[in-house]
């Protein structure tokens, strides 16, 4: 169970890059880290039928990799555990390392189950709306329920942004997701195309 | 047998598995993805993740898309098998 937040003043707040190996020695944070990116796409990691603890320790150990999807990933600590998180990769690397990061989940299911957690993982995949452009990818987007509304997602995000070299940034976005989208629409977010999906992309120049 | 027939004998039921309409006695060393029917991104997910359980062995990130052919993965299933 984690700690209550302190309630009666602002707390400080430390953002800090991630590389897999400083994780390494520290499975307790990165399976807490592990957790945060499960929370900003469970409907995706429920696709994998099997043991929550297993996803959470594949995901892990791609936290801060380079061949993996969140090979890009910042985390905002305040002063008890980690609250927010942004990852992702350079769109160059981001059809290969979404395959590595989906074998790493299927490793996990049983045989007799792949066949049907790999369609859905198609279907799933088949509502994402293309993207055919250079630049970066944000994969994941989180924040600690708890300390949602406190404006940590822009605080975070635009760190993010700020510490990425000039260039395109591509992410997708449930569009249902209205809190998101406003978000990202302030950040400089436009929509691809109208063509309608159930995660439309979004970029910003 | 040689040892790359050998293991493209092992290998050809996986195949079957992972693409369930495609001709598999078709494929020869240099059929490619795009030759087989059915073989996307998640249908070679299936396969990578079956040959690793058949054969004992883990493919590492950069080698799940490090071949251009049929011929070059039977070369490599054959290399990390004799690696193990």
């Amino acid at each position: 169970m984690s700690a209550k937040r302190p309630t009666t003043f602002e707390p400080a707040y430390h953002f800090e890059r991630l590389d897999r190996d400083q994780l390494k020695t520290d499975a307790e944070r990165a399976l807490r880290i592990s957790e945060l990116i499960w929370q900003a796409a469970p409907d995706f990691y429920s696709l994998f039928p099997c043991a929550k603890d297993a996803l959470l320790f594949a995901i892990a150990g791609t936290i801060g990799a380079s061949d993996y999807e969140l090979a890009n990933t910042l985390v905002v600590r305040d002063s008890l555990r980690e609250v927010a998180l942004v990852a992702g990769t350079s769109m160059q690397s981001r059809s290969q390392a979404q395959l590595a990061s989906v074998m790493l989940l299927v490793r996990n299911v049983q045989a007799d189950a792949r066949a049907d957690c790999v369609r859905r993982v198609r279907d799933y995949a088949s509502h994402m709306e293309p993207i055919e452009a250079e630049g970066h990818y944000v994969a994941r987007v989180s924040v600690d329920p708890e300390c949602r509304g406190e404006g940590l997602g822009r605080k975070i995000f635009g760190q993010y942004l700020q510490r990425l070299a000039p260039q395109p940034v591509h992410l997708h976005v449930h569009g249902n997701n209205t809190a998101a989208i406003a978000l990202y629409r302030s950040l400089g977010f436009k929509r691809r195309s109208t063509t309608s999906y159930q995660f439309p992309a979004f970029t910003r120049v | 047998m040689t040892t790359e027939e050998n293991t493209w004998t092992r290998l050809k039921p996986l195949f079957r598995a992972a693409f369930p309409d495609a001709d598999i006695e078709a494929i020869r060393p240099e059929t490619t993805a795009d030759d087989v029917f059915g073989w996307d991104s998640m249908a070679h997910v299936t396969l990578i993740v079956s040959i690793e359980e058949e054969f004992g062995i883990m493919f590492e990130p950069e080698e799940v898309t490090g071949f251009e052919n049929v011929g070059e993965l039977v070369a490599l299933v054959g290399k990390k098998t004799n690696n193990v």
